[in-house]
């Protein structure tokens, strides 16, 4: 059994590599000391444990388990200072965490608790599914970036620079300021981590930004054409045209 | 110095209004009984008519007093400003004062029916009124002078009392911020991980950290400190920042020695180290924050830059509760002649410059 570090403080990293290697049941796979370097030594070394910080430079902790997607993930043991939303979530879906700083006996027992899971064998994808749809960020209730493959690695978008969300298939393509992206995730799930104040569905399969709406002009049958900032238009179904023009001449 | 002129609210002229009346009819009074005991008989409505008359021309130009008691409270080694303020202020109100008195009792007898308004000899009557009148005039000019400064001296104890709360208050949400507890947890995991490798550095983080507690925790102390002790605060904290981001993080102090002595308000620095680490803690290229301090013209300005993302792009942005309580804090312990800016810095990262008085205000 493979295990890989993840913080970005060097002596949270080398109080955890020490923990393992005293424990001895764990091989260590790496140490990374980013989000961007953990997706990319999850991809490469493939270890049976993510030893996972939430805070960290490039992508946090909860990024970097959507971008591997859950069920490509290794069992995770969260490991966080203080944040009240993240506690939430592992209350919320029984994941194993441990509160900094801990001691030698709590961090055994958490190896001790994954080390029955993977034993097991047990499937864990729809509990971090859940746990991902739960924790949207550390700072609200609700995403403030979406994370997006480029060809150079994974990079943060922040939302304010998305204009519209449109569903593809399985996957979800941002047209955002910077160009466009393509994510795994249904539209459904991701309008549950938006702030409604500021995305609101206009369509089955759209939704915009409000802030990015410039004119909206009615069509036949109830409908609606909405033109966002860099000219493009979209559809303003009838069922959602209340709701939405609610929302914009609010914002 | 400019001319100011009092002001008075409604409810102050009513009250004025109501006190020289009441004055007029007292005065009403006193002359009738003296008539009565003289054994004049004249209509009892006459003593009323005159002092009444009189109390309310007297009510009418009272203003005058006050103007010059407002600008001319004491000579202040300015006497002949003092003296010519007062002499032209008592001609007029004297001059005034008896004119109008006349003229509506002369006015108010021909209404009434009475006849002529018999004054008596004027050479007589009018240099009468006109002692009557410096009586008047100065209880007026002195009257004005102690009530308004009775009214500032309470204004400033509200302003002061009021000070204090805030400054209580601006104290306790700095030392909320001082205890941050994800500072707190994670400088122990950090120590919890250095004290395998190194016992003589958890030492001294261990020193660090207590020192950094003290302060918090140290309920009367004033609201400010001088600069080196801000320094020596904000080096504390910093000395466990970069035992837990090593190379991430580092920083340049340049303070001029003549700034050092200067006051600002506890945890100044701490606040606006603690902000540019916040705030470019998910950035993955080192951060180089430089603290600098010099003297100026009867100032001291403080400068904090970081190479960082700048200002307005942090998604850590939060409501921006600790510069405005800092803002506060500065204006409370240095008035309104404290600025605050933050910009852009010429490399490009937040700037954050503050500029306070050095002689500390009361």
């Amino acid at each position: 059994m493979r295990a890989l570090v993840v913080d970005d403080e060097a002596p949270a990293r080398a109080k955890l590599v020490r923990l393992l290697r005293d424990d001895g049941r764990f091989e260590l796979a790496g140490e990374a000391g980013d989000g961007i370097a953990a997706v990319a030594q999850i991809e490469a070394a493939r270890p049976d444990l993510l030893l996972l910080d939430i805070q960290m430079p490039g992508l946090t902790g909860f990024e970097v388990l959507r971008a591997v997607g859950a069920a490509a993930c290794p069992k995770v043991i969260f490991s966080t200072a203080h944040d009240r939303y993240a506690l939430e979530a592992f209350e919320a879906h029984a994941a194993d965490y441990l509160l900094k700083p801990y001691d030698a006996d709590r961090f055994r027992i958490a190896l001790d608790k994954a080390l029955v899971q993977l034993r097991a064998g047990a499937g864990e994808v729809a509990r971090l599914e859940a746990l991902l749809a739960r924790y949207p960020g550390s700072h609200g209730r609700y995403l403030e970036r979406l994370i997006v493959k480029r060809d150079d690695g994974w990079v943060p978008v922040p939302l304010d620079r998305v204009r519209r969300l449109s569903a593809e298939g399985k996957q979800v393509r941002v047209f955002a300021a910077g160009g466009e992206h393509v994510i795994r995730d249904s539209l459904g799930e991701l309008e549950a981590r938006l702030d409604p104040a500021r995305f609101v569905r206009v369509h089955r399969g759209d939704i915009v930004s409000v802030a990015a709406v410039v004119r909206v002009d009615a069509l036949f049958h109830g409908d609606a054409v909405a033109e966002l900032d860099d000219g493009s238009s979209v559809v303003v179904s009838r069922t959602h045209r209340d709701a939405f023009f609610a929302r914009w001449r609010g914002g | 110095m400019t001319w100011t002129w009092p002001r008075f609210d409604r409810r102050t002229a009513l009250v004025m209004f109501g006190a020289f009346l009441a004055f007029g009819l007292l005065q009403g009074n006193t002359v009738w009984l003296a008539m009565q005991a003289d054994g004049e008989l004249a209509a009892w409505a006459h003593p009323y008519l005159w002092e009444v008359t009189g109390a309310l021309s007297a009510f009418v130009w009272s203003w005058i007093p006050c103007a010059t008691a407002k600008n001319a409270p004491r000579p202040a080694g300015r006497w002949p400003r003092f003296l010519a303020i007062h002499g032209a202020g008592y001609a007029m109100y004297a001059v005034l004062h008896t004119a109008t008195m006349l003229g509506s009792r002369v006015a108010l007898y021909r209404g009434l029916g009475w006849g002529a308004y018999g004054y008596g000899g004027t050479a007589f009557r009018l240099p009468m009124e006109w002692h009557k009148d410096v009586l008047a005039y100065l209880l007026l000019a002195v009257g004005y002078g102690l009530i308004t400064s009775w009214l500032a001296g309470q204004r400033r104890a509200l302003h002061d009392a009021r000070i204090a709360t805030e400054l209580r208050d601006a104290q306790l949400r700095a030392l909320v911020g001082q205890l941050n507890p994800h500072f707190l947890f994670n400088a122990l995991n950090t120590i919890s991980a250095v004290m395998y490798v190194d016992l003589a550095r958890t030492d001294r983080l261990l020193a660090d950290l207590g020192e950094l507690l003290r302060a918090g925790l140290t309920g009367d102390a004033g609201p400010t400190w001088s600069l080196a002790a801000e320094r020596a605060h904000t080096e504390h904290f910093l000395a466990v920042m970069l035992a837990r981001f090593g190379d991430r993080l580092s920083v340049a102090w340049a303070v001029d020695a003549d700034a050092s002595a200067t006051q600002v308000p506890r945890f100044t620095l701490q606040l606006l180290v603690e902000n540019a680490i916040k705030h470019n803690q998910d950035a993955r290229g080192p951060l180089a924050i430089a603290i600098s301090a010099r003297r100026a013209v009867g100032r001291v300005e403080v400068e904090v830059v970081d190479n960082g993302r700048g200002f307005g792009a942090s998604p850590a942005a939060g409501p921006g509760t600790g510069l405005a309580t800092l803002r506060r804090a500065l204006e409370l312990c240095h008035g309104p002649t404290t600025t605050l800016e933050l910009d852009r810095a010429p490399a490009g990262g937040a700037r954050v410059r503050l500029s306070v008085p050095v002689e500390r205000a009361a």
